[in-house]
């Protein structure tokens, strides 16, 4: 029979666990309570836990369904949501068309000179941006692509090419040369192989690649902050600028940044479980 | 008793691993559980170290209960069939892990990893990593780590299958002689019949999660139970038919139309298996070529339909009206397909199993 | 070079060249640009004098900017490390896969929302701070200001401690059950196994693991400056930024651009040095 020191263990083992999720829990999940309810706080005076009156004015007025008298931002939170809708877009499309070429050719062929390529397509992970960006608004002052949305796309595409190459790269690299060969031996041509047999099957890894890469766009500060500001405002620089001065407006405006990784991330986990699964099925 | 399994079982889901496995195992004595892969054997090794937990049943070790107990408060020692050397540890590293486990002074640990390496003969090698040892040597490792610690019960999990054909040969003896020496209870699990044989006082035979038989190597092999056993065992030849009558202390066994042959009927009440279907087991070691003989029972005509060079050894199979046997010889008395041969099936080693 | 070759090295050049053209003309270049600036004076001539500028001025901004992302880092590591070997080795189906949902969260946040966060969190009548008074552990009418190292510690090891774990979790999940097994068998507990065998075995990862997020922490900006901002100390790429929009003085703020580079490369070559030797072990046998 079980023993009573055996039912003690299991007591104090069940308790060490639930205290661990909770700790863990309340730590992950307590900012993002804060975030959300600061945006639908409409009166908070502290000692209290909780606000004392909760309303959506912050969230009209953000999405500028009111006017308000708060919003002394220069741009609505619609209007910094195309932008940076349109942004991650055009980083996204440019992106991949010019990352999958590389990754094939890092993938599949044997290159001269590799790790020092290798070494390039790392750097922009291992060292700091910010520097680079620096001097991207001193060239581009001269090339009249600072404050311009063009420029913003090419400050954008530096950290999402490097991660679409390794991405694309890999997925190219997971499939079987089986496949192209036998294809190749069937008489069909290099490009016929590549549009007809190696492209949809690397299709889910090409399109996390896309996601990651939107989502990337989608949030980037820093890049934004040094070549586009003032006159690109993105959903994350209108977060800044509100941050400074309103704290419900910018806790709406941090929220509606988050929905799209939200979705994506749901979305693609789903994806790309099923895939998993079908392959291993 | 060393070790007692009563009543276990396992599962994984809806799929039972181990079911309902009993049996006893006696201080000393080298134990071994057979069976092909997937048949659960290493299922219930790792429920007597405590790696698996048994949805049902008991087990006890040295007569106390150890099934509610985590692995490290069993006393057992372990080789696996990866050896699973821990890679950034040497060899001496490897070997005191257990003794520094258990808070053993300094000097004592450098004695008894001495000592351990000694048994199993690879003095010297202390400072070497796993990586720059053969897969014999690290077999030896392994058992020398499971052993430093004096367990209460050495666990073998096919610790020879990832060496090559010779090696394996040479080390069922050495790892015998060792457990032997030691007076050490082993419980070993393998696929390989040979190794059982060559190294077990019992065997206990597994199919699909069960015991279907329990016994000494030369019972398993002389007198499987069950037509199960009869098929994994040995090269045998089996044989349905309709249980006709005794005759002689043998049963008779019609085959076929007008076929009978006579083998030992183990049951305590043959005459109420008469009309039941059986099978006959026929080892083709039992199986002589007999010229010119006459009146003696389980003699045969037939027609070698095909002899096999082995190397050594010519494989015979040979047409015998209703049924097909196969037996061996050496390689200079091979017989030409197409002739006709007379075969003494002995029935003193021929097994009649009713199922 | 026969023909076959030469046509070979021009498929290469021209899949290639998209890409290569990219990194090279605006990440490269600007890349040594802010080298060269650094060590150049307004005349042109070879100089070191922007170095002993910042070394004179910002001296306690770069130590503070390594000794908070070191320490960011180190906390990130602990925890990671706990919550990768709970996963790792916790029987509890359930429970494992809970634990494996939630500390995923932080990863889906981007940095600028994780800024926001911590200024609403931390603020000195915040979240945290009135959670606090209510359990009594503070006075509100004293609560203190967090917008300082402590609050960027909270932020970096928020955000940084799932990517850390996720990286540590798969060198955990390299080291093969029978590894643990046995360990197990011969009378080892949890905390010896994580001790001796886990962490050993997957020390390459950790070192790459720490790395990582050593070198994101110094690079990043938008927590700094949003936490931080202007107040004294403050991190190097905070003051960077300064350097360039408020005095349009690109060479201070390339030299502490070539600093937070030597500061990342020297560290990374360190530990990237240490992966490797710890690779040799790390590959399995068969």
């Amino acid at each position: 029979m079980r023993g009573r020191g055996y039912r003690i263990q299991h007591t104090v083992t069940a308790a060490l666990k639930i205290t661990v999720l909770l700790v863990l829990a309340s730590w992950v999940f307590a900012p993002f309570v804060s975030v959300v309810l600061w945006s639908v706080a409409r009166k908070w005076y502290w000692p209290s836990l909780l606000p004392q009156e909760l309303g959506l004015d912050y969230w009209y007025e953000a999405l500028g369904l009111r006017r308000g008298y708060a919003l002394t931002a220069a741009v609505g939170i619609i209007d910094a949501l195309k932008t940076s809708i349109v942004i991650a877009l055009i980083v996204t499309v440019i992106t991949e068309l010019i990352s999958l070429p590389t990754a094939y050719a890092l993938a599949k062929w044997r290159i001269p000179l590799k790790p020092l390529l290798v070494f390039l397509f790392l750097m922009p992970q291992a060292f700091p941006l910010q520097p680079v960006y620096v001097n991207l608004l001193l060239i581009f002052y001269r090339l009249g692509l600072a404050g311009a949305v063009p420029g913003v796309v090419i400050a954008h595409i530096i950290p999402c090419l490097v991660y679409a190459v390794w991405i694309n790269a890999a997925t190219f690299k997971s499939i079987p040369p089986d496949y192209e060969e036998s294809a190749r031996v069937h008489g069909a041509g290099p490009l016929t192989t590549f549009f007809r047999i190696t492209l949809p099957l690397s299709a889910p890894g090409l399109i996390a690649s896309s996601v990651f890469v939107f989502l990337y766009s989608f949030d980037e500060f820093t890049g934004t902050f040094f070549i586009g500001l003032p006159n690109v405002v993105t959903l994350p620089m209108l977060l800044y600028s509100a941050s400074g001065y309103n704290m419900q407006f910018a806790s709406a405006v941090a929220i509606t940044l988050l929905i799209p990784s939200i979705i994506f991330m749901v979305v693609l986990e789903r994806f790309l479980k099923s895939e998993y699964i079908a392959k291993i099925g | 008793m060393s070790v007692s399994l009563d009543g276990v079982t396992k599962r994984f889901g809806s799929f039972v691993a181990v079911n309902n496995v009993s049996f006893d195992v006696d201080r000393g004595e080298i134990f071994t559980l057979l069976g092909p892969s997937g048949c659960g054997k290493t299922t219930v090794l790792k429920i007597i170290a405590g790696l698996f937990r048994p949805n049902g049943g008991r087990v006890y070790i040295d007569g106390r209960d150890v099934t509610d107990l985590p692995p490290e408060r069993r006393d057992t020692g372990m080789v696996f069939q990866s050896y699973a050397l821990w890679p950034h540890m040497t060899v001496y590293e490897n070997i005191a892990f257990g003794l520094r486990l258990r808070r053993l002074p300094e000097d004592e640990i450098r004695r008894r990893v001495r000592e351990a390496l000694e048994l199993v003969k690879l003095e010297g090698f202390e400072s070497r990593y796993p990586i720059q040892l053969s897969g014999g040597q690290q077999q030896r490792v392994a058992l020398a780590r499971a052993l430093v610690i004096n367990p209460k019960v050495l666990l073998l999990d096919e610790p020879l299958s990832n060496l090559d054909a010779k090696l394996r040969e040479e080390l069922r003896y050495d790892i015998r002689e060792l457990i032997k020496k030691l007076g050490i209870t082993a419980i070993y699990v393998t696929h390989d019949q040979t190794e059982a044989f060559v190294l077990s006082d019992r065997i206990a035979v597994m199919d699909r999660g069960r015991i279907v038989q329990i016994g000494r190597p030369y019972d398993i092999y002389e007198n499987p139970r069950s037509r199960y056993v009869a098929s994994f065992i040995g090269s045998n030849i089996l044989i349905d038919g309709v249980l006709k009558g005794v005759r002689d202390g043998y049963g008779v066994v019609r085959i076929g139309s007008r076929t009978e042959i006579l083998g030992v009927l183990n049951s305590t009440d043959p005459t109420s298996l008469i009309g039941k279907q059986v099978t006959v087991v026929i080892k083709p070691e039992a199986i002589e070529i007999r010229k010119g003989a006459t009146g003696l029972e389980n003699l045969f005509s037939c027609t070698i339909s095909r002899a096999t060079y082995m190397g050594g050894t010519v494989e015979h199979r040979a047409q015998c009206g209703e049924f097909e046997v196969k037996f061996y010889t050496p390689s200079d008395s091979r017989i030409e397909e197409g002739s006709i041969v007379e075969l003494h099936i002995s029935p003193r080693r021929t097994i009649v199993i009713a199922e | 070079m026969d023909r076959n070759s030469v046509k070979n090295s021009i498929k290469i050049f021209l899949m290639l060249i998209p890409s290569l053209t990219i990194l090279l003309s605006v990440y490269l270049y600007p890349f040594i640009l802010a080298i060269l600036i650094s060590v150049v004076d307004s005349s042109g001539r070879l100089t070191l004098e922007h170095y002993s500028y910042v070394f004179t001025v910002y001296a306690q901004d770069v130590v503070f900017t390594i000794a908070v992302c070191a320490l960011s880092a180190l906390v990130s590591l602990l925890i990671s490390i706990s919550i990768a070997s709970y996963i790792r080795l916790s029987l509890d189906e359930g429970f494992r896969k809970i634990l494996n949902w939630i500390f995923r969260f932080p990863l889906f946040i981007p940095m600028v929302v994780v800024a926001q966060m911590m200024r609403t969190f931390l603020a000195p009548h915040g979240f945290l701070n009135t959670l606090l008074a209510q359990i009594g552990f503070i006075e509100l009418q004293e609560a203190p200001n967090l917008f300082d190292w402590r609050g960027l510690l909270i932020g970096f090891v928020w955000k940084q401690t799932p990517f850390m774990a996720l990286i540590i979790l798969s060198g955990f999940a390299m080291v093969s059950d029978v590894h643990i097994d046995a360990a197990r068998v011969l009378g080892a507990g949890r905390l010896y196994i994580v001790r001796r065998i886990l962490l050993p075995m997957a020390r390459g990862s950790i070192a790459i693991a720490f790395a990582l997020t050593f070198a994101s922490n110094i690079g990043t900006f938008t927590l700094p400056y949003m936490i931080i901002g202007g107040a004294k100390p403050t991190t190097m790429t905070v003051i960077m930024a300064h350097r360039v929009t408020y005095f349009g003085d690109w060479s201070i703020a390339n030299a502490l651009g070539v600093i937070s580079y030597a500061v990342v490369g020297l560290f990374s070559i360190a530990y990237l040095r240490e992966a490797v030797r710890a690779g040799v072990y790390e590959r399995e046998r068969v």
